[in-house]
């Protein structure tokens, strides 16, 4: 009986880490940030191009300050890759990415700003989202049904810009930012509040004021047998909480020299452990994730607005970051050294992505020119990149805003980019068939076909400009 | 791992952080609407009037260097003389729908249009950063310039030297950039760097018989922008770079090729590509502000055409197509022959 027992249990046990897997539990999924969900695809179900295209909301007006999609979570539920990510719409969105259909929606009364997440609770897989309408929904991942949802902000005349961040998932429990800025009370009384709510009902069990201000998501990492979260001020205040129990404690403090858009992320690796985060001043910082001292300190050629992501690759533990000097960076995680870095076509704003497939690296990365790109993660070269759309409003507003980041779904050969881009299409590209959104760049040997067609043309317009003249005079 | 050599460029980091603001500075209503800018180059603008006659050229001069500063340093949007035209056209789209977006858009090509309609065009000669950039540079070769004028402009070796030279900096750039970056369609300034090599080349054979045809190529040049203005293809345009917070490498080698082309014919852009100079040559025809020769007042000493950048003076009869207004002319007829007239009572 007993051995039949630990056979079961050890059995659910593995079970549990195998769908521990399958879930998307935090913001870019892991406390490295790497953004991307691996599945082995037993049934070899295709992924294939999609592009989901919203209606026209008529007489909507996008404000500059929501992102149009939020990043996609990933999981698969019942067998079937499903996306997750709010819009400007107010709507949260459950994409089923083998049929190419909309699971279900739900929608709120405010915009969803930032991701939702996907976790595994109870044997019930449950999708977790925050909208501005002050409130956290759980809803099962398969369906839709709503289990619960908890407004964390009561109404008040006075009460405007309530933001609340991508939620963590760990052990039962919830844990977000919320920011609501009170007209009543002066700018230096703004506070945010850490939340940790239980997942079961949404009952809050913490409610502590962190940081003055907005703030990212909440980054949930172990170190030794504690665990930890860490999460940044847009003012610029990292904060590391020991979340083990609760109360929850207040380990260290760090400020960055400038806003804070993201979140953090976490590499361990031979015993150092390590937080990275980057700043609009232009900095990548690496801090110790104990003790709080200052690793490192790289400086890029304009802002970082987004989260870093980390690996190790070839045994070297490497942190990514783009910037809006247009270079995607690799940075050795324990040096701060350069390892590469390449110029993309416009300002990176997105978080990067690091995914594997047959031993291979690479990282995906979306810059401002309406492109996603796929780089070789050992040496930055370009292998490939799509073109998104462009922006369904010409002014992005850069710099205030997190706007969303791809996600990656690895699948052998189904693997597929998966992004909510500012033309406000949903769109998934597979990385290994053909793709009609073939990406407007000209591999750099075809510049000089361009020259000599451009060239060719320019001579021939030139001698008819002439011409036009003379047949005048 | 490598970092390879060609993946790093000391003028990523000169460009870097350029602006000195983070926004516009005095937005509108919470939105990018750069009133200081605008109030700028409305001022930069008004100086052409009221600048005293004795130190005209030196009021320029400032004039020009406050034009750089304040495109460099502040605008934000209109990054370059086909960012006037495009974001005219973003701007007119937006009428109706987001008004305050349209005004963000359109308003320093409106008021650059504006002053040009009341004072002429004295954007080009007196603000315009790249028509600057070039009369600064073109002072280089101002006796080779001044040579070649006296000998109306007859086929030069140094020129064709020149030309020659342009053309290899400019493949061995177009080279070592193809190593390291993807071309996008944004990068098309590339193709205007090419066709200042082409119309070099032209020129060197003979600048005499080509020059004004050749300016036809200006009005070629808008239709261009403004087709790919209506296709959503936003071209960044030369000196761009120097007007956005990032390191633009297409835009840089236009910017190049402009200067090395200066260096060649003065206002070289302005004369044969600037796709803005037809807006401004349309504006500065309504403009009640004109230079108005007196011929019997001329004795014929030709220093009008020889102070001329633009070639758009001969003998004291003014091509107005060509004309930015910098008043050179005035300044350095000895017969007083030549004079600014205003007809703002005539135009009310």
């Amino acid at each position: 009986m007993l051995k039949k027992f630990l056979l079961t249990s050890f059995f659910f046990f593995i079970l549990s880490i195998y769908a521990e897997d399958d879930f998307w539990p935090m913001f870019r999924r892991a406390e490295n940030c790497d953004g991307s969900l691996y599945w082995d695809n037993p049934n070899k179900i295709a992924i294939n191009e999609w592009h989901l295209k919203r209606e026209k909301i008529k007489n909507r007006k996008y404000s500059r300050d929501i992102p149009v999609w939020t990043s996609p979570a990933l999981s698969i539920v019942n067998g079937i890759p499903m996306a997750y990510a709010g819009g400007c719409d107010q709507t949260l969105y459950a994409l089923n990415l083998a049929e190419k259909k909309i699971a279900w929606t739900k929608i709120t009364n405010g915009n969803i700003i930032d991701s939702p997440i996907v976790a595994n609770f109870a044997g019930q897989q449950l999708v977790f989202f925050s909208s501005s309408d002050r409130t956290i929904y759980c809803c099962e991942a398969f369906s839709g049904r709503v289990f619960w949802t908890k407004e964390l902000i009561q109404p008040s005349n006075t009460i405007s810009g309530v933001e609340i961040s991508s939620p963590s998932f760990h052990q039962d429990k919830i844990y977000l930012n919320c920011f609501a800025y009170d007209k009543s009370l002066p700018r230096n009384e703004q506070k945010a509040e850490l939340f940790i709510l239980s997942a079961r009902d949404g009952t809050i069990l913490s409610k502590t004021t962190v940081a003055n201000g907005p703030v990212g998501p909440p980054l949930i990492f172990k170190v030794d047998k504690n665990v930890f979260l860490a999460l940044c001020a847009k003012k610029g205040l990292l904060l590391c909480f020991d979340v083990t129990t609760i109360p929850i404690k207040k380990i260290w403090s760090y400020q960055m020299p400038n806003e804070v858009i993201a979140g953090p992320a976490f590499l361990s690796f031979e015993k150092q452990n390590s937080i990275f985060i980057g700043s609009k001043y232009g900095s990548l910082v690496s801090i110790d994730a104990k003790s709080g001292n200052v690793n490192w300190k790289f400086m890029t050629g304009n802002w970082i607005d987004n989260t870093a992501c980390a690996g190790i690759i070839d045994n070297l533990p490497i942190v990514f970051t783009g910037s809006h000097d247009y270079n995607l960076y690799a940075i050795n995680a324990l040096t701060g050294e350069i390892l590469w870095k390449r110029a993309l076509g416009g300002e990176i704003f997105s978080a990067p992505v690091l995914f594997k497939i047959k031993g291979e690296n690479f990282i995906v990365a979306a810059s401002l020119n309406n492109h996603i790109y796929i780089l070789n993660a050992s040496n930055g070269n370009i292998i490939n990149s799509f073109f998104t759309g462009n922006p369904i409003w010409d002014k992005i507003n850069k710099g205030d805003t997190l706007w969303g980041s791809p996600s990656v779904l690895c699948a052998g050969d189904e693997t597929a980019i998966i992004f909510g881009a500012t033309s406000g299409n949903f769109y998934v590209f597979p990385t290994h068939k053909d793709c009609t959104m073939s990406s407007r760049a000209k591999a750099g040997e075809s510049i000089w076909l361009s020259l000599l067609i451009s060239g060719i043309l320019i001579f021939f317009l030139i001698i008819f400009v002439l011409r036009i003249n003379k047949d005048f005079s | 791992m490598n970092n390879s050599i060609l993946d790093s460029n000391i003028f990523e980091n000169f460009f870097s952080n350029i602006k000195l603001v983070e926004k516009a500075i005095m937005g509108y209503q919470g939105s990018y609407v750069e009133l200081l800018t605008i109030l700028a180059i409305a001022l930069l603008a008004v100086i052409s009037s009221i600048a005293p006659i004795k130190y005209r050229q030196l009021f320029r001069f400032f004039n020009q260097i406050a034009g750089i500063f304040i495109f460099v340093f502040v605008v934000f949007t209109c990054l370059g003389v086909f960012g006037m035209i495009r974001n005219f056209h973003r701007g007119l789209n937006e009428i109706g729908r987001e008004n305050i977006v349209a005004l963000y858009y359109m308003s320093v090509p409106l008021t650059v249009l504006v002053s040009t309609m009341l004072f002429g065009g004295t954007f080009c000669g007196w603000i315009c950063p790249t028509g600057t950039i070039q009369e600064f540079v073109s002072f280089l070769t101002k006796k080779f310039h001044l040579k070649r004028k006296k000998s109306n402009l007859h086929s030069s070796l140094l020129f064709l030297i020149g030309t020659i030279i342009a053309a290899i900096i400019f493949l061995i750039w177009i080279w070592y950039l193809s190593q390291t970056r993807i071309f996008f369609i944004e990068d098309s300034c590339i193709y205007w760097s090419q066709a200042i090599i082409i119309i070099l080349f032209f020129l060197a054979i003979s600048q005499k018989k080509f020059d004004l045809k050749l300016r036809k190529l200006r009005v070629i040049s808008f239709w261009i922008v403004v087709m790919a203005s209506l296709a959503s293809i936003r071209i960044t345009s030369p000196v761009h770079l120097g007007f956005a917070k990032v390191y633009d490498p297409a835009s840089f080698n236009a910017t190049i090729m402009v200067i090395i082309a200066s260096l060649l014919v003065p206002r070289f852009w302005c004369k044969y590509l600037c796709p803005w100079r037809l807006a401004i040559c349309w504006a500065a025809d309504k403009a009640p502000r004109k230079i108005i020769f007196e011929k019997d007042k001329c004795n014929s000493c030709n220093k009008c055409t020889d102070t001329c950048d633009m070639d758009a003076i001969q003998k004291g009869y003014i091509r107005n197509s060509d004309c930015i207004m910098c008043m050179k002319c005035i300044d350095n007829c000895p017969t007083n022959a030549l004079k600014l007239k205003d007809d703002f009572c005539k135009k009310c």
